[in-house]
């Protein structure tokens, strides 16, 4: 026998006797007037913890007994519904039963008991003699002080002086968290202090100090009242900022600043955002979007066009309008701020805020485009463009929305937004055939100023009846839109093709004016049948007028208006839809099949200085929209959703406009008064699976599109004698095209949290009709990529990552079976994160991209390369400093590859490369540093 | 059982469950606070904690409702089919099943896509005893707390002074009353008791039916499932109740 085994068998033989170690307690329960109480609750607890141990309930006649009770210390409480709990320590020593003798339960007060418990349902809190209870459930008008809600209190007696008492006895002392508070007069406290500040109200007995000191009760016993204040947790602010100054090549010098600060209350959020930079960074990021916005980010999206599939079941979607560049590659200023504003209370929610955003951007681009016209010809254009924008936006947001009561509510939200933009376009464009003897060079100066305003107001009703499932929602929006756009244009085109060489000049300025009214409404009824189905009615009018007029002069004639070029286009479009669907909803199973009417009528008023009044009515186009979906819920979280849509859509006013957009002569765009609506048919079916256990989700989502009516711009080029290849291009409707995508992802852990990987596939095929030349040309185009990426965790510090993706795109063209096309891009990717000391971290990454086309015999390699080092500083973490080297290699280029309706294109444009920026970052709140320290240990003890 | 409190409580659990009590339905509603279990999660990011108590505020809260039904044998706590959300989704298993005559738990529950049936002696929380008051449903109730160390969350039990039956919603009991409110990591999910009734007759309490497929487990096998996940969550700064109940 080991040391280990003896110790253990006498632990065993101690425990054996300990537990033969037992007693009994016993005790009598009677009231103040000497009536028995029974069915109180007997508690014992162990002294350590107050751990439930043991219990009984009283008799009939107010006795207990805890009988063979293991010997130790305990506390045992006596509870009932009706008295003040009472506590005894329990210490036996050699005894074999302990009696309690008669034990006499106080009742608990009346006024504490029908009003605080039963009437304004607060907890009270028993401590020691001690009964305090929850003062923010007496409610107190904004602005009341404390004097005010002891008013309301129970068994708080306050006279005309604003002397207090209790029970009788007189309050001389009032605490306030337990502190003494402007001396002896508790008059000063009750006052002038807020009663919004307090949250729960003390009374109590409190020893006088000879009692203190002595342990000798003395029978003086003074009222004392300790006012608790509120936990002012749901209050504060937090903040951050942060500056940058950098070398780079392009620029002397590159610069970032970024600042925001919020203020919130329970109710209220107050935010101020700023930021600056001239490294292409346009947008606030998701992070900053959302401390921006707070609460009111969830009501993003309001829609008010009801129909298939509208549910009133509080489905949210994030939207965001993108402001800034939209330039291809190239380099930006920008600059922005706002303030935002979130009120919300109970049944109140209030939103209001001002974005400002200004962008500066410019690019050059370098583009080879080959255009394929029928009969095996071909032609060659080759691009250097300068683009300068100027954009700036202030856009004013206010959504209020109110619920009136649990069955209806009220949303109103209203935006305004005034966009001015200046920007410059030159292009050098010069043409070329196919063995590149060159044809005409044209070039293109133009500058255009725009004044955009928009304005929308939107209002949704929504009505739940007393029958579940029964609801009514009606909306009504409203938007103008208003644009002025002045237009300078500028074109030179030298023809120099065989013998002949020509200069022609085209120089006009336009004034283009837009108004657009849109009036639409929605109203929405629910009706359940039983507990599975529902049926669901819709209705939707929308009625949009939009008035187009341009008025150009020639500047080269001492600004004469030129009559040809003098329009004043109206187009109203006016739609009804009426709809139904029934659906089956249970257990998982969602299926909704339904159908409208639909009927759509234009008419277009157009006036020009050369024709009358010439008025189009067009005849109302009538349509019957079947719709279905289905959302299946199957066993092992995999999810199944099915659906097929008919969409019928009236042609958009820029399509309709009827005259020539002449920004550049070699390419013209007409308008068609002819359109009719586009319709199309659309199936699309996904499964979803993801298992907690393993973590393993896959995802798989595809889309068709059946095109009865689609409208595509049919182009005629034409070889003009002494002008080049001229190509107009004509908006018209064509049968056909049809479009079919997949896309599926999936990630799964290969050594559980530490090594992981995600891949996926996309693909998809399609044909696009087009006339070229009224000959008719389909574009079958299909295209894949795929992606695989690993992540490797080592320990809490350490991060890698390494990716790998290949996209290929092939198109070919009916009028050229020749000219198949083939693309193909290479990407490889690879990253580190370090946290190298408790503070300090480490960042890298690299990305290596590679461009083919055989076709331009271009084979093109990138490799990107960024290195960051940042330092976290100061004793609350508030402090941070980064170094960060930007494209080390200064390799960065915007590259694409366009394969269209009947040209293939490569487009390129240098933009922000190399540049090393050192940032200083203050956060008022500290910033996070991870814990480098061990993984806890969870210990159950079941 | 090495520890001698935890071997008088299952002592003294015997004894009140082998003693007769009359049957009832508790209705609760229980509601679920996302803000709040963010905040309680100890493997999220502090600042990612404090972003969504931000922009989620007060409007993250559901409610559900569940039914606690007893006799002198048996209880059952499963929850109900609400209209709103039962249509187009289907919840996971959750049956809360008790013989008390036996000894016995047959909780039907799903976790991590696989479904179980626990089957194990019954065991009850180890309370510590407070000293608040107040009513829930018409009736007083004393305060109770408890840590749980698997899910390291701090539950606030209410137990009725004047309805004796050591029993409570979800597998809360042990009690020594009905447990009429609970209250887990300061108001993440709430059960209150809106609804009390007790007939007269004993109810029928039917066991839970299952298919043969299912496998049985026992409470410390589930519980170590259950802390294996949680650890790998937290390695991946992860919150474990998106996949398995708080």
């Amino acid at each position: 026998m080991n040391t280990k085994k003896i110790l253990s068998f006498l632990a065993f033989l101690l425990f054996a006797f300990s537990a033969k170690a037992q007693f009994t307690i016993t005790g009598m329960l009677k009231d103040t007037i000497n009536e028995p109480i029974p069915s109180a609750t007997v508690m014992l607890l162990s002294v350590k913890d107050s751990t439930l141990v043991n219990f009984t309930t009283s008799d009939s006649k107010g006795n207990f007994a805890f009988r063979n009770i293991r010997k130790a210390n305990y506390i045992l409480k006596i509870s009932h519904f009706t008295y003040m709990p009472q506590a005894f320590f329990i210490e036996p020593q050699e005894e074999k039963e302990i009696n309690l003798g008669l034990i006499v339960l106080k009742p608990i007060a009346h006024f504490l008991m029908e009003i605080v418990i039963r009437e304004a349902k607060a907890p009270i809190f028993i401590k020691g003699d001690t009964v305090e209870y929850d003062a923010s459930t007496f409610k107190v008008p904004p602005g009341s002080t404390v004097e005010d809600l002891l008013r309301r209190l129970p068994g708080i007696d306050v006279d005309v002086d604003g002397n207090i008492s209790t029970m009788g006895k007189d309050v001389k002392t009032v605490y306030v968290d337990g502190k003494a508070f402007f001396g002896n007069n508790p008059k000063t406290v009750t006052q002038n202090l807020d009663a919004a500040a307090i949250s729960k109200v003390q009374v109590f007995t409190e020893k006088s100090e000879q009692e203190k000191i002595t342990g000798i009760a003395d029978g003086s016993k003074e009222k004392v009242m300790n006012l608790e204040l509120k936990d002012e947790y749901k209050k504060g602010y937090f903040g951050k900022a942060s500056a940058g100054y950098g070398w780079g090549s392009g620029a002397p010098h590159r610069w970032v600043a970024k600042g925001n600060f919020n203020w919130f209350t329970d109710k209220q959020q107050l935010s101020f955002i700023g930021y600056g930079n001239n490294l292409n960074q346009s947008n606030m990021d998701w992070n900053d979007r959302s401390e921006f916005y707070g609460q009111s980010m969830q009501s993003g999206n309001d829609n008010g066009d009801f129909g298939f599939g509208s549910s009133m079941r509080g489905m949210r979607y994030y939207s965001y309008s993108s402001f800034g560049s939209s330039l291809e590659g190239g380099f930006s200023n920008n600059g922005g701020g706002g303030v935002n504003y979130n009120y919300y209370h109970k049944k109140v929610k209030f939103n209001v805020g001002y974005f400002y955003t200004v962008n500066k951007a410019f690019n050059d681009l370098f583009a080879e485009r080959e255009t394929f016209l029928e009969n095996d010809s071909s032609f060659w254009r080759i691009d250097t463009t300068h683009n300068d924008n100027l954009r700036q936006n202030h856009s004013f947001s206010t959504r209020f929305e109110y619920e009136i009561d649990s069955a209806n509510n009220i949303v109103v939200r209203a935006n305004f937004k005034y966009e001015p933009v200046n920007r410059l376009y030159k292009t050098d464009q010069f043409f070329q055939t196919p063995e590149f003897v060159p044809i005409n060079l044209n070039s293109v100066n133009n500058e255009y100023l725009n004044d955009d305003v928009n304005f929308d107001v939107l209002t949704i009703y929504n009505h739940k009846f007393k029958k579940k499932g029964r609801n009514f929602a009606l909306s009504g929006f409203y938007n103008y839109k208003n644009g002025n756009n002045l237009e300078d244009i500028n074109n030179i085109n030298e023809f120099f093709y065989g013998t002949t060489s020509e200069q022609i000049k085209f120089v006009v300025k336009n004034n283009r004016n837009s108004e657009d009214h849109l009036v639409k409404s929605s109203v929405l009824y629910v009706e359940p049948l039983g507990k599975r189905f529902s049926l669901l009615g819709f209705y939707n009018f929308s009625n949009s007028l939009s008035r187009n007029k341009n008025n150009s002069t020639d500047p080269a004639n001492s600004n004469v208006e030129i009559d040809s070029l003098w329009i004043d286009y109206e187009n109203n479009t006016l739609y009804n839809r009426v709809g139904a669907s029934a659906n089956y909803g249970y257990n998982g199973i969602n299926l909704s099949l339904g159908g409208a009417f639909q009927s759509i009528i234009m008419k277009g008023i157009c006036e020009t200085r050369l024709q009358p009044v010439d008025e189009q009515n067009f005849l109302p186009y009538n349509s019957f929209i079947p719709y279905f979906s289905a959302y299946l819920q199957l066993p092992k979280n995999v999810y199944v959703d099915a659906g097929y849509s008919y969409d019928v859509s009236a042609p958009d006013i820029s399509y309709l406009f009827p005259m020539p957009n002449l920004s550049n002569r070699m390419y013209k765009i007409l308008g068609n008064t002819d359109l009719t609506p586009e319709r199309y048919h659309e199936i699309n079916g996904g499964i979803n699976y993801w298992n907690s256990a393993s973590m393993i989700s896959i995802y798989f989502n595809s889309t068709a599109k059946f095109y009865d009516s689609q409208i595509v711009y049919n182009q005629i080029t034409e070889f003009v004698e002494n002008q080049g290849f001229v190509t107009t291009s004509t908006p018209d409707n064509v049968k056909g095209g049809n479009r079919f995508s997949f896309y599926s992802w999936t990630s799964f852990p290969i050594v559980k949290t530490k090594l992981t990987a995600n891949a996926s596939i996309n693909g998809g095929i399609g044909n696009a009709p087009v006339f070229i030349n009224n000959i008719k040309n389909i574009t079958n185009s299909k295209n894949y990529g795929a992606h695989l990426n690993l992540n490797l965790t080592i320990g809490q510090r350490l991060n890698f990552g390494v990716g790998g993706s290949v996209a290929q795109t092939f198109t070919t063209y009916s009028i050229q079976i020749d000219r198949n096309q083939t693309f193909i891009n290479y990407g490889a990717s690879l990253y580190a994160k370090w946290q190298v000391f408790k503070k300090t971290y480490l960042e890298g990454t690299y990305r290596f991209s590679n461009y083919t086309n055989r076709n331009f015999e271009f084979n093109q390699d990138i490799h990107n390369l960024n290195i960051s080092v940042r330092q976290v500083i100061g004793k609350k973490n508030q402090w941070e400093l980064r170094l960060a080297a930007v494209d080390v290699l200064n390799q960065n280029e915007y590259i694409r590859q366009i394969a269209a309706v009947n040209y293939i294109e490569y487009r390129v444009s240098p933009t922000l490369a190399r540049y090393f920026l050192l940032t200083v970052a203050y956060n008022l709140k500290g910033f996070e540093v991870k814990s480098t320290g061990n993984q806890r240990v969870r210990v159950a003890n079941r | 059982m090495k520890n001698p409190i935890l071997l008088t409580l299952a002592l003294l659990l015997i004894t009140i469950y082998a003693h007769p009590q009359e049957s009832g339905i508790i209705t609760y509603t229980v509601s679920h606070n996302w803000t709040k279990k963010v905040e309680s999660s100890k493997t999220m990011p502090k600042t990612e904690r404090e972003r969504m108590a931000y922009v989620w505020g007060d409007n993250s809260e559901y409610t559900v409702t569940a039914e606690l039904k007893f006799n002198s044998n048996a209880d059952r706590f499963e929850y109900q089919e609400n209209e709103e959300y039962s249509q187009w989704r289907k919840g996971d298993d959750y049956i809360i099943y008790r013989d008390r005559e036996k000894n016995e738990t047959f909780d039907v529950l799903s976790l991590l896509n696989k479904q179980y049936v626990i089957q194990d002696s019954l065991i009850c929380q180890n309370w510590k005893i407070k000293n608040d008051m107040k009513e829930i449903a018409g009736r007083i109730c004393m305060n109770a707390s408890y840590f749980d160390p698997i899910k390291e969350k701090e539950v606030i039990a209410w137990f009725a002074l004047d309805l004796p039956v050591p029993l409570g919603p979800n597998k809360y009991c042990g009690l020594p009353g009905m447990i009429l409110e609970v209250n887990e990591a300061n108001g993440a999910v709430v059960y209150t008791a809106t609804s009390i009734l007790l007939p007269d007759e004993n109810i029928e309490i039917e066991k839970p039916a299952v298919k043969k497929k299912r496998k049985f487990i026992t409470q410390s096998e589930y519980d170590k499932k259950v802390m294996k996940y949680i650890d790998e969550c937290e390695k991946m700064q992860r919150p474990y109740f998106w996949a398995i109940p708080f």
